[in-house]
């Protein structure tokens, strides 16, 4: 079984090293380029979402590296996400690729769930899978931690590239990290680094923007045409409205818990109930950025994804009523990156003057 | 006295201006892109040169537009901005007050909202250039009317006819349409203005709040028969300021004086007359395979665009080309 599975951001990290751990021959996606974009779109139905086409695109490429088996999530809901995996399963049946699906399906009864999972424990023992998922627990923990301080390091960086080489080199030590406390000591290292470069007493003065939407373009760097690096470079201190903890916690009833219901109610005034996917997150997110003293929040929102739409119309009634700036970004293949650069740019420009009046008095 | 230069390199026209130190114009520029922004800023730059000779000094060159960064690198930018800042701060220095900015180019139209003298919003089109110049040329052409009067031909109209204006495709066939009908050039014309207008405010200005001052920038705001159709729609006066097709140049220009250059990075008008190439390769130096542009001015490397990381920017970086 040569294993693969659909990437977003730097979860791979965390997914590609739990997979290994059980034995499992992993072929990783390899990064998502133009070319798997183009793929994707080549293959994928026009009006599918974005992600459906990147991870196609993801899917197609681990094939030719020699996959032969997917691992995925399914099921009904949270939107159209939960039928990728039949639809991609079906197109690349069309295509002659008759792949061995691992669909983790949390709607089809506990049954297909087990059968599942027995397929990826691989008959290891249940200690060597709890100790397995603690790991990549950790890392994924520490993932987060690395995005999140980079995102800060950024605007301070001595030379274009510093922070993003500091990270990559990390992730690979992350990669090879075979215990908890090696994970935590490859941590504390970058953090030391990133310490150095951290002017504190400037902190307050950057312009401070908030990053909310759909999951898979907000954590994906290829698909949201780093948002982040950008920002950082324009000396803008962007944060998420998640990162990929909070995803597993809402995706994965295993991780559940109590805050991610908790921290969706501030939108309950505006959006009583989920309209799939993030829309009603993306509501509550950015009243949190604005309650929080943000300056801005950039909506990320896949091309025809209802959720996103439905959330971008009741933004317009929050942005007034916070008085928080908000940008909306559709992204598909179809976006042009000059596009995405002039609105980002006139957006970062807008929120400098503005504070820079507001901190004048 | 200091001078600035402000280009403004958009998709159909370049604009250069030259501006003095308090903002006012000394000498503008208006030219067709046509495809290639590097040989419209030598020409224009060539222009300027022979007008006022080629010791002109210039205090600080801004860059604006689609072609900001590459037209930056060519000419040795001290300032490189978007266009919608530049047309903000244009639009302020003629009229301090102004509330709303309608600025409509040739593929892109925005919406510039200003309270208290700072941008509080903005809006481009999205996903489609239905009203831009691209589709009013077109349209001129195809009725035979040079695009210069189009304007003076749609106010000749009483009677103007409803076009459908949600997409230029549409647009189109519904004006041909109208056409064998039988009705009048001017009423279709007036009808197409008043189409494209209802297209801009429902989707560039949807949910905008469009108070006066009202400012019209950009090539279109030539055509009057755009200006009247805004003008009954929105029931207000509308502001056409005299240099409307150059405010972005303007507006580089006085972002490059705001500043504060002490040595501008400008390489001289000598540069129309030297041979300027560009080439582009692949970077495989990790998964992100950035296009990379070198520029070359006489066969000299000056500036490479387009990596994400750092190492291209340092020139003498060769090692896997």
């Amino acid at each position: 079984m040569k294993i693969t599975y659909p990437p977003f951001g730097d979860a791979r990290i965390a997914i590609e090293s739990f997979l290994r751990d059980f034995g499992h021959e992993v072929i990783p996606p390899p990064p998502s380029t133009n070319r798997t974009l183009s793929i994707g779109v080549k293959y994928a139905p026009e009006f599918a979402c974005l992600p459906l086409k990147i991870t196609l695109g993801n899917y197609i490429e681990s094939i030719e590296k020699g996959a032969d088996t997917i691992l995925m999530l399914g099921g009904i809901g949270p939107c159209r996400f939960g039928y990728y995996a039949e639809v991609q399963r079906r197109i690349l049946k069309d295509l002659g690729y008759d792949m061995d699906w691992i669909v983790l399906d949390l709607s089809n009864g506990w049954m297909n769930l087990f059968r599942s999972i027995k397929k990826i424990v691989n008959g290891n023992s249940v200690i060597k899978v709890i100790k397995a998922l603690r790991l990549a627990w950790e890392k994924v923990l520490a993932l987060d931690k690395i995005e999140k301080i980079s995102r800060k390091a950024r605007p301070f960086e001595r030379y274009k590239g510093e922070v993003d080489n500091i990270v990559r080199e990390t992730h690979k030590k992350l990669d090879q990290a075979g215990s908890i406390s090696q994970v935590r000591q490859v941590l504390s290292e970058y953090r030391e680094t990133m310490d150095s470069i951290i002017d504190e007493d400037s902190l307050e003065e950057l312009v401070k923007i908030g990053i909310v939407g759909e999951f898979y373009v907000v954590l994906d760097h290829f698909t949201n045409f780093e948002i982040a690096r950008r920002l950082g470079e324009l000396g803008v201190w962007a944060e998420n409205a998640f990162y990929i903890e909070d995803i597993v916690r809402i995706y994965l009833p295993l991780f559940r818990n109590k805050d991610i219901e908790e921290r969706t109610r501030v939108a309950l005034p505006y959006i009583k109930r989920s309209v799939g996917g993030e829309g009603q997150r993306t509501v509550a997110h950015t009243i949190e950025f604005a309650e929080r003293g943000f300056d801005g929040v950039i909506h990320l929102s896949p091309f025809t994804c209802m959720p996103e739409i439905v959330a971008e119309g009741i933004l317009e009634r929050v942005s007034k009523d916070y008085d928080i700036p908000v940008l909306t970004l559709s992204i598909d293949e179809q976006t042009g990156l000059a596009g995405i650069t002039t609105r980002i740019e006139a957006f970062i420009d807008m929120l400098k003057t503005k504070k820079r009046r507001r901190m004048a008095g | 006295m200091k001078r600035f230069l402000g280009i403004d390199v958009g998709s159909v026209s370049t604009d250069i201006a030259v501006i003095d130190e308090s903002g006012n114009l000394i000498v503008g520029l208006y030219l067709r892109t046509a495809g290639d922004p590097i040989k419209a800023v030598r020409d224009g730059l060539f222009k300027i040169k022979s007008q006022f000779g080629s010791d002109l000094k210039i205090d600080g060159v801004g860059v604006t537009g689609s072609a900001r960064f590459l037209i930056g690198a060519v000419v040795g930018a001290d300032v490189i901005k978007n266009e919608i800042t530049a047309h903000a701060v244009a639009g302020l220095h003629y009229n301090p007050k102004v509330q709303t900015i309608i600025e409509i180019g040739g593929q892109d139209s925005k919406i510039i909202i200003i309270r208290d003298g700072i941008v509080v919003d903005f809006a481009m089109n999205s996903v489609c250039a239905a009203g831009t110049g691209s589709f009013l040329d077109h349209q001129a052409q195809r009725l035979g009317i040079p695009i210069e009067e189009f304007g003076d031909v749609a106010l000749r109209s009483h009677k103007p006819v409803r076009i459908a204006g949600r997409c230029t495709v549409f647009a189109e066939s519904d004006m041909i349409h109208k056409q064998q009908l039988g009705h009048k050039r001017e009423d279709i014309l007036f009808g197409l203005c008043e189409a494209l207008v209802r297209n801009y405010l429902s989707n560039v200005g949807r949910g905008k709040e469009i108070l006066p001052p009202i400012l019209f920038q950009g090539g279109v705001a030539a055509n009057k028969g755009i200006k009247v159709a805004f003008e009954r729609a929105l029931g207000t006066e509308i502001i056409v300021p005299p240099y409307f097709s150059l405010m972005g140049a303007i507006g580089a220009g006085l972002l490059a004086q705001e500043a504060n250059i002490k040595e501008s990075k400008f390489k001289g008008f000598d540069i129309t007359e030297q041979d300027i190439t560009t080439k582009g390769f692949e970077c495989r130096g990790c998964s992100n395979l950035c296009e990379i542009t070198n520029v070359f001015i006489e066969g000299k490397l000056v500036a490479r665009l387009g990596g994400r990381c750092g190492k291209w920017e340092d020139l003498d970086y060769t090692s896997s080309l």
